[in-house]
């Protein structure tokens, strides 16, 4: 089974034997696939330098099992040149989506948020914002959607000057000592941050959210990026 | 041919070199020990002195059997300026291909989250403590050109900025005698930002 040209992104590659390498893309219609490309690794090799990661592809496979073969690529627009450290923003995107998706099932949502995320990544802007909105949608997609607009007890709409406590399970509920503000919930439900409180409280519920889903598994580009944050030259993100 | 004893098991190791399958594999072990039996001593002994002794060099992590490589122990070099490449392989071509007379630091990796590879992991700490000797003027970042390679640099040059060590990073652009109308759209991008004046 041979697919026509599609838009993808490249995840991750792996050298294979000698001139080969094995990727994980994600494709706009199909989801998450691992393909093999052969001999991509000679000095001549016709896609040398395409394959990587945040470069817009157009690629066709073939092949019917869980590892497809590569038959073509080609570069798609214009390429996402990550500044600095949204690399590493760029790096713990790719491996959200290596986790958490499941091969073969097609997201279309995700792809377009992972392609609206890089597209701000790409810019020297604050780019918290960007990320968080990037996490919400990609909860939403795998249909462990972030309850943000009622409190789960009262079934209220959630007040900007409240505080809340969130259950992962349930959603927010009004409690005084509570780490979430209304208002940030709000601003998450909207996907628009205006200060820097909301910022802060939101990346820390989403880091619980993520945590919470991940059963224990450690995010190694969170891992490298709160390293590089304990290095004076380098911002927080 | 026979599924064990000596021979099978020589050829079964040489499978662990790249690009050497079993069929390779069995041409070589039959040659060494038809043609050359000579050669097959040399090359066990050889191997064998290698295993045993080589490891990395104390400044630079190149490999070498010494506590210095050639080019750390040479007086001759330029202690100011350092070069740093992933791999050992990078060190040879550069000195081959240029005549470029400073030092290398060798980080035998790059930054690579996915892969589980951190500062730790390519001896960042280690360049830390020979930036920070002062001795260091330019640091020259001759890591691939590849989204990790480029994070890798981009990493080491903020840590050089901040002990004020100027920092140079390899050029990239028009392969000499390319023809712009065959070379890849993102090299002539990069070529194109990174154009310089003639003086």
């Amino acid at each position: 089974m041979s697919s026509g040209l599609q838009a993808c992104f490249l995840l991750h590659h792996k050298p294979y034997q000698e001139s080969s390498v094995l990727i994980d893309v994600l494709t706009q219609n199909s989801g998450k696939i691992s393909l093999i490309a052969k001999g991509v690794r000679q000095q001549k090799a016709k896609y040398l330098g395409l394959l990587r990661p945040f470069l817009p592809l157009n690629i066709s496979y073939s092949g019917a099992g869980e590892l497809k073969l590569l038959n073509h690529a080609e570069a798609g627009n214009a390429e996402m040149i990550l500044p600095g450290i949204n690399t590493y923003c760029g790096f713990y995107l790719n491996e959200l989506i290596r986790y958490f998706l499941q091969p073969g099932e097609p997201y279309p949502d995700i792809f377009l948020a992972y392609f609206t995320c890089l597209q701000q990544l790409k810019t020297k802007q604050p780019i918290e914002a960007a990320l968080r909105n990037f996490e919400v949608q990609l909860m939403q997609a795998l249909g462990y959607e972030l309850q943000l607009q009622y409190d789960c007890l009262s079934h209220k709409p959630i007040k900007p000057d409240l505080n809340y406590h969130f259950d992962l399970e349930q959603g927010p509920r009004f409690f005084q000592q509570g780490k979430i503000s209304g208002a940030t919930l709000i601003a998450m439900h909207q996907g628009h941050y205006t200060n820097q409180r909301q910022l802060n409280e939101a990346k820390w519920l989403m880091r619980q959210v993520i945590d919470f889903h991940l059963q224990g598994k450690i995010l190694q580009s969170r891992r490298l990026i709160s390293k590089l944050q304990q290095r004076p030259v380098c911002k927080s993100n | 041919m026979q599924k064990q004893g000596l021979l099978t098991d020589v050829i079964d190791a040489l499978c662990c070199l790249p690009g050497v399958g079993p069929k390779s594999a069995q041409r070589m072990a039959l040659h060494l020990f038809q043609r050359d039996r000579g050669g097959a001593d040399n090359l066990a002994k050889a191997l064998q002195v290698a295993a045993d002794k080589l490891g990395n060099c104390k400044k630079c992590r190149t490999l070498t059997e010494y506590e210095l490589c050639s080019i750390c122990a040479s007086p001759t070099r330029d202690q100011h300026l350092v070069c740093v490449v992933e791999s050992p392989a990078d060190v040879w071509v550069i000195n081959q291909a240029t005549d470029y007379q400073g030092m290398f630091f060798v980080l035998n990796g790059r930054l690579s989250p996915l892969d589980g590879i951190g500062p730790d992991e390519i001896g960042i700490d280690q360049l830390e403590q020979q930036l920070a000797v002062n001795q260091v003027t330019e640091l020259i970042l001759a890591t691939n050109s590849t989204v990790e390679g480029e994070a890798t640099a981009h990493f080491i040059a903020q840590l050089a900025l901040a002990n004020h060590v100027q920092v140079s990073r390899l050029a990239h652009g028009v392969p000499v005698g390319g023809e712009l109308e065959f070379i890849d759209s993102s090299t002539l991008a990069h070529a194109f930002s990174g154009r310089r004046s003639i003086e």
